[in-house]
């Protein structure tokens, strides 16, 4: 098992710019770190061999291990404030809906403190909500209404505690009507314990505190669910009012300058915190008049509907106040918040590339991937490696493999290797994209910060083709070895600069060439690269089912993703109804082809289909004499099979496949130079999106959507376009020492798109 | 509340008097296939009966194991140490014999 693990506080830097890395160490003594520039990440020995080059690093040493500890789980965080500590009497109310109510005692809303003072309104080991009181001294006394909730179904909860009578009132109101199991109950007890507010703790929401390291606030008890409109009273609420609290939108507790039913208890409000306002935020905002906002943590779900969704709006922006839940999960997390233990200012003489951190103790090793990109405005070749990094954070930590739905479309076994099983066990970690937090949702977040166990050199992916089996990072050093093999002189930038920078970034260059899955894109990005094909620019896709998923970047925390998997295509887990938006932006999410901008209008081809044995090669097409493709056959036999064998599945057409197609914007002088029709098993299917009716033939042998496309195609300014459709293509560019048919097509490609001279269209 | 799904993987039965459906996944455990050793192969991997097989790859390119994914997510893969695949189209074809012989009572020499 991994005993040392480790990631940067960035993915990309700059000459000059400074880089830090955290670590964790289960060793003991000291590892030693030093860097390396990864050049070939394959240890196939198949194929060209592990390639890295080490390179000095002024901060090259040894550093002491330690272990530094995740803790996962998300929750509101309101710092500690008179207004919450100077309370005897109070109330709280809720609506819940949690999603795994007998995992386990779960924190709702709490005041709590390291020796058990204060209160917690939880779910107790039965899942029933119970309330729970402490005096900081020894008393604890819990009070429960004993019947568990039902898993997914909307309650109203409300708990009280009455000083004056040691009286606490527990009321569970479902909002549902299922008429076996809609029971409201009320529950009465006289108490012992008087709970100590003043306790300095801070109140949250989703867990309860249980203490400080430094700056950090450690929570436990993690719920998983989701909570709306949390709000604290200064005392007991009768039946009554607590049903007008509970039907009293945010502006009537705001202010009580319009008569409202609420308005003569305003007073008593401590807090009422509208999850519905700040969505694309961290903030939790009060709305009552103390302002007592609070933030989050481990990033849950926004944008989740409430309790009053009415299914007739399906975007947030326009009812936000039907959109005021929040859903934690216990496995949340978005950084692993560890210290870091050296750092590295990249020398200036350092080229552009992909480099890691190489971290050795004994027999054990880690590698921490970075990408030097170029100083701002100064490329340093006309040829641009754009290192698809927000494709690598969403398949992050990815549990894919370990549900038999995934692997049971592979056509064979799975197959496993010591990091994945860290990944599997090890689910503190986090998730990717692809996953389900434990209660069943789709995960939607994803970050960078934390460890990356599958974005490393020599990793094998268990689905990635018979061969060298590999996907994303990995398979992406079979381009960066062929362009260092060749000879062409490239830079690296990666997604997040193309995000941040638009543009601006690719605008010194002649040509931008893609990695072998380019997945998830941005608005900013997907503009990026239309501008830069439109005004001129070279794209050279190297890979399949690219430019597929709309995603969105948060707009204040670094190095984290959003995906709505709304309406169609290949999803592991499905958006709920209603939650199509992504909360970071307000943008719809899902497939860019289902927003109206298919990637055939970027470049050429889009999605067609998937399949995970064997790749098949590619037959030149008529339009492979078109003499505006001369220069892209140049020295390859007329007729002759493109990617006849490869170390992805044995070839150059597999894995994911991308299909040209007019009807999805393929421009109408494109040239369709080659394709593998014809050459797919049926574990290769058509992917769902183009599946209007259901029919037997979607599969490798059955259906002509089955293909891989090779495209050519010039655009305004002098531009063009070329794009292999393939994932498996880069694993063709090596076999016989880089001389083969699918080397010399790329080779040929990237000479004249680097070339000043203008494409001429038709 | 019954669940019909349970049912339905015993509505399609493996036929194979003359074996030919073992000789062709045992000449090519991954690739191309007849149709009927695909419908055999999905029902495999989707019938409850058939442990949740996968592989391990101990070596790289060398050596290979088979486990079994545990039942609750999150629990360690159980392996099987004391067999070593230099292959895994060898593991392949020992999965195979063993899910036949499940779903068929008949052994595979």
């Amino acid at each position: 098992m991994l005993k040392i693990l480790g990631y940067p506080d960035r993915f990309s830097v700059r000459p000059g710019e400074t880089i830090r890395f955290m670590v964790s160490s289960e060793l003991g003594g000291h590892y030693t770190a030093d860097f390396v520039r990864i050049v070939h990440g394959d240890v196939n020995p198949d194929g060209p061999g592990y390639k890295e080059i080490e390179v000095k690093g002024p901060s090259s040493g040894t550093y002491s291990s330690r272990i530094q500890q995740v803790h996962p789980g998300s929750s509101v965080v309101v710092a500690d404030h008179p207004k919450l500590a100077n309370l005897s009497s109070f109330h709280v109310q809720c609506m819940v809906w949690p999603t795994l109510p007998t995992r386990g005692e779960q924190g709702l809303i709490a005041k709590w403190s390291p020796d058990r003072g204060g209160f917690a309104l939880i779910l107790d080991e039965t899942g029933a909500p119970a309330l729970r009181l402490g005096n900081g001294d020894g008393g604890v006394q819990t009070v429960s209404t004993g019947t568990p909730l039902i898993a997914r179904e909307w309650y109203r909860l409300d708990a009280s505690f009455d000083a004056d009578k040691r009286k606490v009132v527990l009321r569970q109101i479902p909002l549902f009507d299922h008429p076996s199991t809609a029971a409201r109950t009320r529950t009465e007890k006289r108490v012992d314990v008087v709970p100590i507010l003043d306790n300095g703790a801070p109140l949250t929401i989703g867990a309860w505190f249980e203490r400080t390291e430094g700056a950090r606030v450690i929570t436990a008890g993690h719920y998983d669910g989701k909570i709306d409109a949390p709000r604290l009273l200064r005392r007991p609420f009768n039946d009554t009012e607590a049903e007008a609290l509970a039907a009293a939108s945010s502006p009537n507790l705001a202010a009580s300058v319009h008569p409202s039913p609420v308005a003569a208890f305003v007073a008593d409000i401590v807090a009422a915190w509208d999850f519905s306002q700040g969505i694309e935020s961290t903030r939790v905002h009060d709305v009552a008049a103390n302002r007592l906002d609070g933030t989050l943590k481990n990033l849950p779900t926004r944008a989740a509907k409430g309790h009053n969704w009415t299914g007739e709006e399906m975007n947030w922006r326009h009812r936000p106040d039907q959109y005021g839940a929040i859903h934690f999960h216990h496995d949340d997390l978005y950084d692993a918040g560890w210290e870091p233990d050296f750092e590295l200012t990249v020398p200036a003489d350092w080229r552009s590339g992909s480099y890691a951190a190489r971290l050795t103790c004994g027999a054990h090793e880690e590698y921490i991937p970075f990408f030097v990109i170029p100083p701002r405005g100064r490329p340093g070749a006309k040829l641009a490696f754009l290192v698809p990094t927000a494709s690598y954070m969403a398949y992050a930590n990815e549990h894919l493999l370990m549900s038999g739905e995934a692997s049971s479309g592979l056509g064979r076994l799975a197959v496993f290797t010591a990091r994945d099983m860290y990944v599997n066990e090890h689910r503190e970690i986090g998730y990717s994209l692809y996953d389900y937090h434990a209660d069943g949702s789709g995960v939607c977040y994803s970050s960078r910060l934390r460890p990356v166990i599958n974005m490393r050199p020599k990793y094998q992916f268990g689905a990635g083709m018979v061969g060298s089996s590999l996907h994303q990072y990995n398979a992406d050093t079979h381009i960066i070895d062929w362009l260092e093999a060749m000879g062409h002189a490239f830079d690296v930038i990666t997604d997040e600069d193309l995000h941040n920078e638009g543009m601006e970034l690719l605008s010194g260059y002649r040509a931008v060439m893609t990695g072998t899955h380019p997945e998830y894109y941005s608005t900013a990005m997907l503009d990026a690269l239309h501008a830069f094909k439109n005004q001129g620019g070279r794209l050279i896709y190297m890979g399949g089912n690219g430019f597929y998923w709309r995603i969105a970047f948060h707009q204040d925390l670094p190095g984290v993703i959003e995906v709505r998997r709304a309406e169609g295509g290949i999803r592991t887990w499905m958006a709920e109804p209603g939650e199509y938006y992504h909360s970071f932006t307000g943008e719809y999410g899902g497939i860019w082809l289902r927003q109206g901008r298919p990637p055939q209008t970027l470049c050429g081809v889009g999605f067609t289909a998937q399949g995970f044995d064997i790749s098949a090669p590619y037959k030149p097409t008529p339009d492979s004499r078109d003499p505006r493709a001369a220069f892209i056959f140049d020295g390859i036999p007329e007729g002759a099979p493109i990617g006849d064998t490869g170390l992805v599945g044995g070839a150059a057409g597999g894995f994911e496949l991308d299909r040209a197609d007019r009807r999805h914007g393929t421009p109408p002088h494109a040239l369709v130079l080659a394709t593998t029709m014809g050459g797919h098993t049926d574990t290769f299917l058509v992917v769902p999106e183009e599946l209007h009716i259901t029919a037997a033939n979607i599969t490798g042998t059955s259906s002509p959507l089955v293909r891989a496309d090779m495209v050519f195609y010039e655009t305004p300014g002098g531009g063009a376009v070329f794009s292999t459709g393939s994932i498996a293509f880069a694993g063709s560019l090596s076999p016989n020492g880089y001389r083969n048919n699918a080397s010399r097509m790329i080779d040929n490609v990237v000479r004249r798109f680097v070339d000043d001279a203008a494409f001429v269209a038709p | 509340m019954y669940d019909p799904a349970q049912d339905w993987v015993d509505t399609y039965e493996i036929v194979d008097p003359e074996g030919r459906l073992i000789e062709e996944f045992r000449a090519k455990p991954i690739g191309f296939r007849s149709a009927e050793l695909q419908r055999v192969l999905l029902k495999m991997q989707i019938d409850p009966r058939c442990p949740n097989y996968v592989l391990f790859c101990r070596t790289p390119h060398k050596e290979w194991l088979i486990g079994r994914m545990a039942a609750r997510p999150g629990d360690p893969v159980v392996l099987e140490e004391d067999r070593v695949f230099s292959s895994v189209e060898e593991a392949e074809w020992e999965v195979f014999r063993r899910r036949w012989t499940l779903l068929t009572g008949q052994e595979i020499a």
